[in-house]
């Protein structure tokens, strides 16, 4: 049985941004290799693992990719000019420590505002302690990229903290969830996503290569359960199980696909809560829309401070979460007529 | 590539009414190619067979569509008011002189005389709904002999070659892309190659969202112009591109992330071959990229640009040596496909 902690700690030392996923495919294709009947990737670096079997043909998605920085330019000072990956809150970003994936440290820092304003995203840069231009282009290139560096830690005997669960908790329950498929009926296709974090663009070319009869992702959902919260609230919260997507914003899942997922997990004994997003969009949009369109759902893990490097949910929601994946994938849609 | 880019930016294209520049390219095209066609959205496909026939298909794409205007309105006192085809900044607009529909009757975009105005009004940037298309017609009848309420308007500016090697014109973006696929099929290639001249991506990349479902390409090369903003107002970090530094590699931008290792095929090959390239350092905008690159079960993408200052305006201004330096890196590009392909 795969240690949810560990694996996690193991795929966030390998994070990659979107558009430079090839380390943390390799990780995950190597975790996955003895559970697997194929495993191969695409044009945009998406990492499929073959199930085989007989029945239904499934696509799951978790994107492996995470939100992250670019050098777009080197200053005579050896400062580096960066544009951001993914969605962020500048102000998330001030002295925040983060490392390169040829491994070189850094930090973001932001030119000093007199007025005490929050800095913009074009007032920030990183500074690796080059001393000037020539000493700095020895250490990063143009076009290389950035994740923040940190590891997850245990907040007590259920909570997990740290950067990027978003969405290697999600590619976690996944890998978890492939160790617990047992002579699947179904057809199935694991694709650990690339791109998502950008628009959902490796999940768009998986869909079409899979062309499932149908699928659904596994990623974070914002929860309602901190003082610091969205309004409107919502209703989800740490620890009360997986939380079976009805919308967000980018799809409203199959009605089929919403009753098949409930009726696993009562049939299992698998804890759930049911997740209305108002913002965000996730790669089951991408599987809805392939080809001539496919019944799609997601199921979600309630996630704390999302797009932060101090993300946080519960490692019994992530169970619920594998649990209720691996029954999923080899269970059909219920019609609903 | 001076009197090519001439006659191309002397041809008016704006989304949906791709025609004129669709027949010269074909026509231009046709000694050249081995097929030759378009589609429901007004793409062109230009496939010429090269020495050997690649691993998987390469594309290379450029739009040819230009921003411009329509006809939205014909007032009964003979003034057209316009709707806008793609990103204009209206604060270009007051005093230009643009050619409404396939005649090309000349129009200027008044607006209020100075003496009539307050110091108030003048600070701010009028919008296209203050701006009125005068063609010295004074009533609807004389104005709807020529032109109809979605009909075609763009910019009227001669093509002028000037200082030190530049030349301006309107439309180069993307008509330089055009051109330089153009003179880069007219050569004899390695590689059997498709060229899609793309229709109406000023508007949402629409004809490249078919375009690469027919082709289906291991690599999309797309050639662009795109914004040099190296103004004397403008620090180094925030030019994204500039005049003079060559063909601009893309990075990311708001639709795409290039693909890193085709980006370092490219380098290499400009390196190597002593043509000199730059990088496109900002991240805004988006262009046919991202659509083609998620066709399908997708493929790898190059962005490779002219950089164009004054872009999206009436004139745009271009450095004939970056044209050329960019051409040499894209056929570079075409003709040794095999060898990223194989790395």
């Amino acid at each position: 049985m795969l240690n949810i902690f560990e694996i996690q700690k193991k795929l966030v030392a390998s994070a990659c941004p979107s558009g430079s996923e090839k380390a943390i495919a390799s990780t995950i294709a190597e975790i996955a290799l003895p559970y697997a009947d194929e495993i191969f990737t695409d044009a945009l670096g998406n990492l499929f693992v073959h199930k085989k079997g007989e029945g239904k043909k499934v696509i799951c998605c978790a994107h492996m990719d995470c939100i992250g920085f670019m050098v777009t330019d080197i200053d005579d000072k050896g400062f580096i000019h960066f544009e951001t990956i993914g969605g962020f809150n500048p102000q998330n970003l001030i002295h925040r420590p983060i490392k390169f994936l040829n491994g070189q440290k850094g930090l973001i820092t932001s030119e000093y505002k007199e007025d005490g304003s929050a800095p913009k995203k074009t007032d920030l840069y990183i500074d690796i302690g080059a001393r000037g231009r020539e000493e700095a282009e020895k250490l990063v290139a143009i076009g290389d990229t950035a994740v923040y560096e940190g590891s997850p830690v245990m907040l007590n005997d259920d909570l997990i903290m740290g950067p990027y669960l978003d969405d290697l908790i999600g590619c976690t329950a996944l890998l978890y969830a492939l160790t617990l498929l047992k002579d699947n009926k179904n057809d199935i296709y694991l694709a650990f996503t690339t791109q998502e974090e950008v628009g959902c663009r490796g999940a768009k070319t998986a869909s079409y290569t899979v062309n499932a009869d149908f699928g659904f992702c596994i990623d974070v959902t914002m929860v309602g359960d901190y003082p610091a919260t969205t309004k409107p609230p919502i209703a989800l919260a740490l620890g009360k199980g997986a939380a079976i997507k009805i919308k967000d914003s980018s799809l409203i899942c199959s009605k089929d696909i919403v009753e098949m997922m409930k009726k696993c997990a009562e049939s299992n004994g698998i804890k759930y809560q049911l997740e209305v997003l108002r913002y965000g969009g996730t790669d089951a949009s991408a599987i809805q829309l392939a080809h001539g369109g496919a019944l799609a759902g997601g199921i979600s893990i309630p996630t704390r401070y999302i797009h932060t490097p101090v993300e946080t949910c519960s490692v019994f929601d992530v169970i619920e979460t594998a649990k209720l994946t691996a029954a999923c994938l080899d269970a059909e849609p219920v019609p609903s007529v | 590539m001076k009197q090519l880019l001439k006659e191309l930016t002397a041809l008016n294209a704006v989304a949906g009414y791709e025609y004129e520049v669709i027949r010269y390219i074909a026509e231009f095209c046709k000694q050249y190619s081995d097929d030759i066609f378009t589609d429901a959205l007004n793409n062109l496909f230009v496939f010429k067979k090269g020495k050997k026939q690649p691993k998987m298909p390469i594309m290379v794409a450029a739009h040819t569509d230009e921003v411009g205007f329509y006809v939205k309105k014909i007032t009964e006192d003979g003034y057209i008011k316009l709707a806008a085809s793609g990103n204009i900044d209206a604060r270009v607009l007051p005093g230009k002189t643009l050619d409404v529909g396939t005649d090309r009757t000349r129009g200027v975009l008044g607006i209020k005389a100075i003496h009539l105005t307050r110091p108030e009004e003048r600070k701010a940037a009028p919008s296209l709904k203050d701006l009125s298309l005068d063609t010295g017609c004074m009533s609807k009848g004389a104005v709807e002999a020529f032109t109809y309420v979605g009909d075609m308007v763009c910019f009227h500016t001669p093509f002028e070659e000037f200082g030190d090697n530049m030349i301006a014109a309107k439309a180069l973006d993307d008509r330089v892309g055009c051109a330089i696929m153009m003179k880069a099929l007219a050569t004899e290639l390695e590689y059997d190659t498709w060229f899609v001249f793309t229709a109406q991506e000023e508007i949402g990349m629409r004809g490249a969202t078919v375009a690469a479902k027919r082709i289906n390409p291991g690599l999309c090369l797309v050639l662009e112009g795109t914004s040099a903003v190296d103004l004397p107002e403008c620090t180094p970090v925030k030019r994204s591109t500039f005049i003079g530094g060559g063909g601009a590699l893309s990075l990311m931008d708001g639709g795409t992330i290039y693909s890193a290792d085709a980006r370092k095929y490219a380098m290499d090959l400009a390196k190597n071959n002593d043509v000199k390239y730059q990088f496109r350092t900002s991240a805004n905008a988006v262009t046919d990229s991202s659509r083609l690159h998620v066709t399908n079960a997708g493929s790898k993408i190059i962005g490779l640009s002219v950089p164009v200052r004054y872009i999206h305006s009436p004139a745009c201004v271009a450095n004939l040596d970056d044209i050329q330096q960019t051409l040499t890196l894209a056929k570079l590009i075409i003709n040794n496909v095999e060898e990223y392909y194989n790395a």
